[in-house]
C-alpha cells in the first residue's frame, strides 16, 4: 500500500465509520436556526426605527464601540437598577438599557469587551422568559425580576437578547468595568488570568504587549498542568503555535479580539514531566510555515494552571467539585450514574426558580448527551470521559446522557453530574 | 417562505455531506454543528441556486469550516489535547492508519480541507480550486504542502518507504 492509497482508505474508513443519529431530528434544528436567524434579523431592522417610538416594544441596538460607560440611571421604567454586576470577580459597570411592555429586546453588535444583560420586572408576575445570546437555546423562563440574574455575552459576537413577560419590564447591559479591580491574578492591559478558575491554580502568565508575537511561562507542577492561551488582532494568515517541551505542539489561528479572561477557556492539558518544569513557548508566525509575525498590533497571552485534583469518584469517572460556566461558578450538589450496560441516564430538572447545571460523562464515539424543553430536542453533543458541560436544565427539561449504538457494551457507564451555583447577587 | 426542494435534500443529502464535515472537523459534535450552519446559510440563497444544490452546500460548508473562529465555551471541562508523539509500528495497517488520521489533525484548516476535497471526494484541482473560491496555484501549493507535513509528521516518523506525493 503506498502513502496516497493509505490517505485515501484512511479518510474513507472513517467517513464510513460515521453513522448519522441526527438525521431525523436534522432538518427541524436547520428550520429553527433559519427561524432564529430571520428572528434576529428582523429584531434588528426594528430596531433603529422602533427607539424612539418605544411603546409596547423595546427594542435597543447596543454598539461595540461605546468609548464611555453611562452612569447607572438608577431607575430604569420605574426599576431600580444596579450600577454593577459581580461575575467571577469581574465588575460589569451598567452601560445601556431598554424598557418594553411585553416584549425587548436588545441587539449588541461585536464588542471588545464581554458584556451581561440584565432584566428586571414590576407586577405580581415575575415570569421573564429570556431568549439569546445563543441562536440555538431554547428561551429559558425566570422567575428573577430584580436584575439579580444575567445572561452572558462573550466579546466579539453580536447577539440578540430578547425577554418576554406579562406588563412593562426592563432589560439593562452592562461591560466589563476595566477600571475597576479585577480578580486576585495576574493584569496587563485589560487582559487577566485569575489565580482560581474552578479550583484550577494559576502557575505563571505572561500578556504580550501589542506587537510582541511570541510569550513564554516557566514554572513547576505535578500532575495535570493546563495551558490557556489566546492570540487576537492578528492579520489574516497569522498561525498561533503552542509548544510545550517534551509534550507537543499545536497551531491554531488568532481570535478577532482579545479574550480578557482567558484561564476561563479551553485549553491545552497535559501531564506534568518528572522534572516539573512546565515552561512553555507561545509565538505567532506569518502563515504557517511563515517567518515570526511582524504586526504593531498582535497581541498574545499563555498561562499554565495546575488542574484541580478536587473530584470525587462515580463509575469509574472523576467528576470536578467545581465548575465554570455561562459566568458563574458551581459547586457539585448530585451525580447518577448508570448500571454496567444500561443505555442511558435520563434527569428531570426540580423545582426552583434557578437551574441546574448538567455535565454529561461518558466513553466512546456514540455517547450522546442532550437538553429536552417542551418535549424537543434543544442542545445535543457528544460527551467524553472528562465531563463536557452539556447546559443548564430547568425545571420541566429532562437531560440524558445515551449510548446510541444498537450495541451497548456490557462495561459501559454513563454518568450525569448536577450542579448548583454558587455565586450570585448584584452589589452596586 | 419555504425553499422548494430543500427539505428533501437535506434528508436525502445531508448525511453525505456529514461525512464530509467529519472528516474536515475529526469530531462528531462539531460536524454536525457545522453542517447545520451550512445548511442554514444555503437555506437563505436556496431559490437562487441554479442546478445540483450540493456543490453549492458544499462550497458553504468548506468555506465555513475554514473560516471558522476557535470557539470558546466558559468553563467547558473537555480540553484540547496536545497530539501524542508516540510512534507505532508501521507495519499494522490500522495503527498507521490510525497515526496518519492523527497527523491530519494537525494540519490547518485549509490543507485539510484540501485533502479531504482531492482524496475523498475526488475533486480536481480545479474543482477543488473552484469550490474554495481560490486559484488552481494555491490548491496545490496547499496540498504540496500538507503531504509535506504528512510525510515528516512525527506520528509517522517510522514509515519508511511510504511516498506521500
Amino acid at each position: 500500500m503506498n502513502g496516497l492509497d493509505e490517505l485515501r482508505w484512511t479518510l474513507d474508513r472513517h467517513a464510513a465509520d460515521v453513522v448519522d443519529h441526527d438525521l431525523g431530528g436534522r432538518l427541524g434544528l436547520v428550520h429553527q436556526r433559519v427561524h432564529a436567524v430571520r428572528r434576529r434579523r428582523r429584531t434588528a431592522a426594528a430596531g433603529a426605527a422602533a427607539l424612539a417610538v418605544v411603546v409596547a416594544v423595546g427594542v435597543g441596538r447596543v454598539t461595540g464601540s461605546d468609548p464611555e460607560v453611562e452612569p447607572s440611571p438608577a431607575k430604569l421604567g420605574g426599576l431600580d437598577v444596579p450600577g454593577s454586576i459581580e461575575s467571577l470577580g469581574y465588575t460589569y459597570r451598567y452601560s445601556s438599557g431598554e424598557v418594553g411592555e411585553g416584549i425587548a429586546a436588545v441587539v449588541l453588535e461585536p464588542a471588545a469587551r464581554p458584556r451581561l444583560v440584565s432584566w428586571g420586572k414590576a407586577g405580581a408576575d415575575d415570569r421573564v422568559t429570556m431568549t439569546g445570546p445563543d441562536p440555538d437555546g431554547a428561551p429559558l423562563d425566570y422567575d428573577v425580576p430584580d436584575f439579580s440574574e444575567f445572561v452572558s455575552v462573550p466579546a466579539g459576537i453580536e447577539a440578540t437578547v430578547s425577554a418576554r413577560g406579562d406588563g412593562e419590564f426592563a432589560l439593562a447591559v452592562y461591560e466589563l468595568d476595566t477600571q475597576a479591580a479585577p480578580p486576585p491574578g495576574v493584569t496587563v492591559d485589560g487582559v487577566t488570568f485569575r489565580e482560581d478558575v474552578a479550583g484550577d491554580r494559576l502557575l505563571d502568565a505572561a500578556v504580550g504587549s501589542p506587537g510582541e508575537s511570541e510569550v513564554t511561562v516557566s514554572g513547576a507542577g505535578t500532575g495535570s498542568v493546563s495551558y490557556r492561551y489566546f492570540c487576537a488582532d492578528a492579520p489574516p494568515g497569522a498561525t498561533v503555535h503552542l509548544e510545550v517541551p517534551g509534550a507537543g505542539a499545536v497551531t491554531g489561528e488568532c481570535d478577532p479580539v482579545p479574550d480578557t479572561d482567558p484561564g476561563a477557556g479551553s485549553g491545552v492539558t497535559v501531564e506534568a514531566p518528572a522534572s516539573g518544569d512546565v515552561g512553555a513557548r507561545l509565538w505567532v508566525t506569518d502563515g504557517e510555515e511563515g517567518p515570526p509575525l511582524v504586526s504593531d498590533d498582535v497581541v498574545v497571552a499563555l498561562g499554565v494552571y495546575a488542574v484541580t485534583p478536587d473530584r470525587s469518584a462515580a463509575a469509574g469517572y472523576a467528576v470536578r467539585d467545581l465548575v465554570e460556566h455561562d459566568g458563574r461558578l458551581w459547586r457539585r450538589a448530585e451525580v447518577r450514574a448508570s448500571e454496567p450496560g444500561q443505555r442511558e441516564v435520563v434527569v428531570a430538572g426540580r423545582e426552583g426558580r434557578l437551574p441546574q447545571l448538567v455535565v454529561g460523562f461518558g466513553r466512546g464515539d456514540e455517547v450522546s448527551a442532550r437538553l429536552e424543553h417542551d418535549g424537543s430536542m434543544w442542545r445535543s453533543g457528544f460527551v467524553d470521559d472528562d465531563g463536557v458541560v452539556v447546559g443548564p436544565l430547568w425545571e420541566g427539561d429532562r437531560a440524558a446522557v445515551r449510548v446510541l449504538s444498537e450495541e451497548v457494551p456490557a462495561a459501559v457507564r454513563l454518568v450525569i453530574a448536577l450542579y448548583e451555583r454558587v455565586d450570585e447577587g448584584p452589589v452596586g | 417562505m419555504e425553499a422548494v426542494g430543500f427539505d428533501e435534500f437535506v434528508v436525502a443529502r445531508s448525511t453525505a455531506l456529514l461525512r464530509t464535515a467529519y472528516l474536515l472537523t475529526h469530531d462528531h459534535a462539531l460536524a454536525e454543528d457545522l453542517l447545520q450552519t451550512a445548511l442554514s446559510k444555503a437555506w437563505f440563497s436556496w431559490s437562487r441556486i441554479d442546478g445540483s444544490p450540493e456543490p453549492y452546500v458544499r462550497r458553504i460548508l468548506v468555506n465555513t469550516y475554514a473560516t471558522w473562529w476557535r470557539r470558546k465555551w466558559n468553563g467547558e471541562l473537555a480540553t484540547e489535547e496536545l497530539p501524542e508523539r508516540a510512534h507505532s509500528d508501521a507495519s499494522d495497517a490500522v495503527s498507521s492508519g490510525h497515526d496518519l488520521w492523527q497527523a491530519m489533525e494537525r494540519l490547518p484548516r485549509r490543507q485539510r480541507a484540501v485533502v479531504v476535497l482531492r482524496y475523498f471526494e475526488d475533486l480536481t484541482e480545479a474543482q477543488t480550486a473552484d469550490l474554495m473560491s481560490c486559484s488552481v496555484g494555491t490548491v496545490k501549493s496547499q496540498l504540496s504542502k500538507a503531504l509535506a507535513k504528512l510525510r515528516i509528521d512525527p506520528a509517522l516518523a517510522t514509515s519508511d518507504g511510504k511516498d506521500l506525493s
